[in-house]
């Protein structure tokens, strides 16, 4: 019975491979736009987006994304090539917070450079403050919020965050919202060619809590991360850069 | 756009000199060419990023261009037979261009977290600021082959390539094909060889997942078509079966030509590539020095890109990370064992590395516990096998096939094939092990990314022990053609005689179905 079944088989062999072979391919096929349909937009096989620029498709269709990298987006929008500076808000509390660990550096460092498409970013340990006795607490000298031009909420993956620039520096369509910039510079095309001339800019944790973006649970971050154009500073602070 | 057309017609061109010069040519030329081309730039940049030369990717291009299209030039003045024609050359270059130039504008770019950090490094390339301010996260984890690869799309002010990955899967199918008329040197009915060379193409072109990686900016890919490139050279190489169109020297440049592109395209991607090149120091049929040269690059490729992230780390006063310390002492082990590789490797090394990493699997749930192989083996199966990890029922069924085959198939070469793909089970839970995470479920899970690396080469290998199966009780079935076998490297010692080789000559009469199935053992 075996050897009957064998010949059998045998005889069919080409037919019976062949038949698995095309029952695999029409199961892959059927299955092909389900697969699609249960997957969200980046992880179609067969999806067009509306774009191939990837600062829009970081802030529009990754959450994570805009989260992170929101804040470097818009900095390159409004002035690519600008020294960053990383500075404690404190002059009597070192190191910045941003400051919190190798890797904590060295990432936020590849996103300036990157999608910040900063000149240069360079890390103060905070000796230059601390040499002057009467340095004020910087964001209690300076109020960015009448000099800020683009905004963010933030998200699970970011804190809120906010560019305060110069008075005189041109900021095409900058809305009355700054919350609004990103997505209308985005959309005319300011990261991709961006007019802005670069400048100085330093990185703060502005201890001004945005209320209106906390999470369902309650969460709220206690600060927001704050971008500030050096010329706003006091002499003296800028000195100690 | 315009950056984007020169830059991939640069690689294009640049990998077709190459195979060309190596004295491959036909339909499969322009596929083996776009790998060889990317293999070339990978290998280029490698060398701008670990030494004080510019990276920039103009420079990259450059050289991927020029060197092999002077060396092409070099062989045909000396009388090689390396001609090509210019109308299907001008052809084919207005054929990429066009589809670059649609695939700029279709926006069909799919993304993962991964992917921006990816693109991230590949802005650093671009701009000479790759040794100085790469993380050492990006350097570890996100490796050199992606960005590198995608690093051109700075010269044009974007941050990517548009079709490279398309490219490349367009090439991966042509090159599954191309292995597989190749290396079934037993030509039964060219129906029966056609049929299932289509069938193959179409169950690897209805993966969606296989589609999705046509667009997907991550790395899977050109893992999936460097593996099957080193894995299926090797394969014909042991067969010492070549077509006058792919000459063993060919074979051996494009094997070469893809290790180094594969070490820096995954951070276990040198085991991978161990994996993938083991078989060829098992083949008696396969020259000594080729095996010694493959090691060599394999182990000089692994100390080079290696060495230079621990320089990293210790430059920044970081500790240098376990699996680069363990990836060094595999570059030093195999550059050691180039001499042993003088005779080849005994063949129940095969088995002994499989049953091998299924023990070190083992080792590793006595030591640290089952939790992290439990939780790992529940999430691989629900995004395997219930759709989580977007595969469908695709790799359900291709498991299905390679087992099945696995168990019935008894054709010795096709562990050439099987070994990789079967072997990288043991190997992905042992990676979970090795970086202390399990695996998850959803689409994101790295393992279930990762199972593409082996898709083509699994699916290759089912078509050609299907085929092969089928061949042999095919009453049509008929002796190679001498011309095929005349290109052969000398082997280490002589192979055996085996009966069909004395009655080749003969005409054949029908034999029983256990004669039939030896004239396949070559080894």
């Amino acid at each position: 019975m075996v050897g009957s079944a064998s010949r059998l088989v045998g005889h069919r062999l080409p037919l019976l491979l062949g038949a698995l072979l095309v029952a695999a391919i029409l199961v892959n096929a059927a299955q092909f736009r389900a697969v699609d349909a249960a997957a969200g937009p980046g992880e179609k096989a067969v999806y067009t987006g509306e774009t191939a620029d990837l600062a829009v498709m970081a802030y529009r269709e990754c959450d994570w994304c805009r989260d992170r990298y929101a804040i470097h987006i818009a900095l390159a929008a409004i002035a690519p090539g600008s020294r960053v500076i990383v500075a404690p808000s404190d002059p009597y509390l070192l190191p910045s917070p941003y400051d919190s660990g190798a890797d904590a550096t060295e990432e936020a460092t590849v996103r300036l450079l990157t999608f910040g498409r900063a000149g240069e970013v360079d890390w103060l340990d905070g000796d230059g403050w601390a040499q002057d006795p009467d340095a004020p607490r910087l964001v209690a000298g300076v109020d960015p919020v009448p000099f800020i031009a683009a905004s963010g909420p933030g998200g699970q993956k970011g804190a809120p965050w906010a560019i305060a620039v110069d008075p005189d520096r041109p900021v095409p369509g900058r809305p009355a919202n700054p919350d609004h910039f990103l997505g209308r510079a985005l959309a005319g095309g300011e990261f991709r060619d961006p007019a802005g001339e670069p400048g100085e800019f330093v990185l703060l944790r502005w201890y001004s809590p945005r209320y209106d973006h906390c999470y369902a649970t309650g969460f709220c971050y206690s600060y927001q991360d704050l971008l500030l154009e050096t010329t706003l500073l006091a002499d003296r602070l800028r000195g100690a850069l | 756009m315009i950056a984007e057309v020169v830059s991939v017609l640069a690689v294009l061109g640049g990998g077709c000199a190459a195979a060309r010069a190596a004295g491959i040519r036909g339909w499969v030329l322009p596929a083996l060419g776009l790998v060889a081309g990317v293999s070339i730039q990978l290998a280029v940049g490698l060398i701008q990023v670990v030494t004080p030369l510019p990276t920039s990717p103009a420079l990259t291009l450059a050289v991927t261009f020029t060197a092999p299209v002077v060396w092409w030039l070099g062989r045909w003045r000396r009388g090689h037979d390396v001609r090509v024609s210019p109308p299907p050359a001008a052809l084919l270059l207005g054929l990429v261009a066009v589809t670059v130039a649609l695939l700029h504008h279709a926006n069909l770019a799919k993304w993962h977290t991964d992917s921006f950090m990816y693109l991230m490094s590949g802005q650093l390339i671009a701009d000479g600021r790759y040794a100085s301010d790469v993380s050492t996260y990006l350097l570890t984890a996100r490796t050199l082959g992606v960005p590198l690869l995608h690093a051109p799309a700075h010269l044009g002010g974007g941050y990517f390539l548009t079709s490279i990955h398309a490219l490349l899967a367009a090439a991966t199918l042509a090159i599954v094909t191309w292995l597989f008329r190749r290396g079934l040197a037993h030509p039964a009915a060219p129906a029966v060889l056609a049929t299932f060379a289509v069938l193959g193409g179409l169950l690897l072109l209805t993966n969606n997942r296989f589609v999705f990686s046509a667009f997907y900016l991550n790395g899977h890919l050109l893992v999936a078509v460097l593996v099957l490139v080193i894995a299926g050279s090797g394969w014909l190489l042991a067969r010492g079966r070549f077509a006058a169109d792919t000459p063993p020297a060919a074979l051996m440049a494009l094997q070469v030509l893809a290790i180094p592109a594969l070490v820096i395209s995954r951070p276990e991607a040198a085991m991978l590539a161990v994996l993938a090149l083991l078989p060829t120091w098992l083949a008696g049929k396969v020259s000594a020095r080729h095996r010694m040269v493959t090691v060599a690059t394999l182990g000089v490729a692994n100390l080079v890109w290696q060495g230079f992230v621990a320089w990293i780390h210790l430059a920044r006063e970081a500790p240098v990370p376990l699996t680069a310390v363990g990836s060094l002492a595999l570059g030093i082990l195999l550059v050691a064992a180039i001499p042993l590789l003088r005779r080849p490797l005994p063949a129940r090394l095969l088995l002994v590395s499989e049953a091998g990493l299924w023990l070190a699997l083992l080792a590793f749930v006595a030591a640290r516990g089952p939790a992290n192989l439990v939780e790992s083996l529940y999430a691989t199966g629900v995004n395997l096998f219930l759709g989580e990890g977007r595969w469908g029922l695709s790799v359900a069924i291709l498991t299905a096939f390679v087992l099945g085959c696995l168990v019935l198939s008894r054709v010795p070469h096709l562990s050439y094939l099987r070994f990789p793909v079967t072997a990288f089970v043991p190997l992905g839970f042992l990676l979970a092990y090795l970086r202390d995470i399990p695996y998850r479920v959803g689409f994101g899970d790295s393992l279930s990314r990762m199972f593409m690396h082996v898709v083509p080469l699994a699916v290759l290998y089912v078509t050609a022990a299907m085929a092969a199966a089928v061949a042999a009780r095919s009453p049509d079935a008929a002796p190679a053609p001498a011309a095929e076998t005349a290109a052969r490297p000398a082997p280490d010692r002589a192979p055996p005689v085996l009966p069909t080789q004395r009655t080749r000559s003969r005409p054949r009469s029908p034999v029983p179905i256990k004669d039939q199935r030896s004239r396949l053992e070559i080894d």
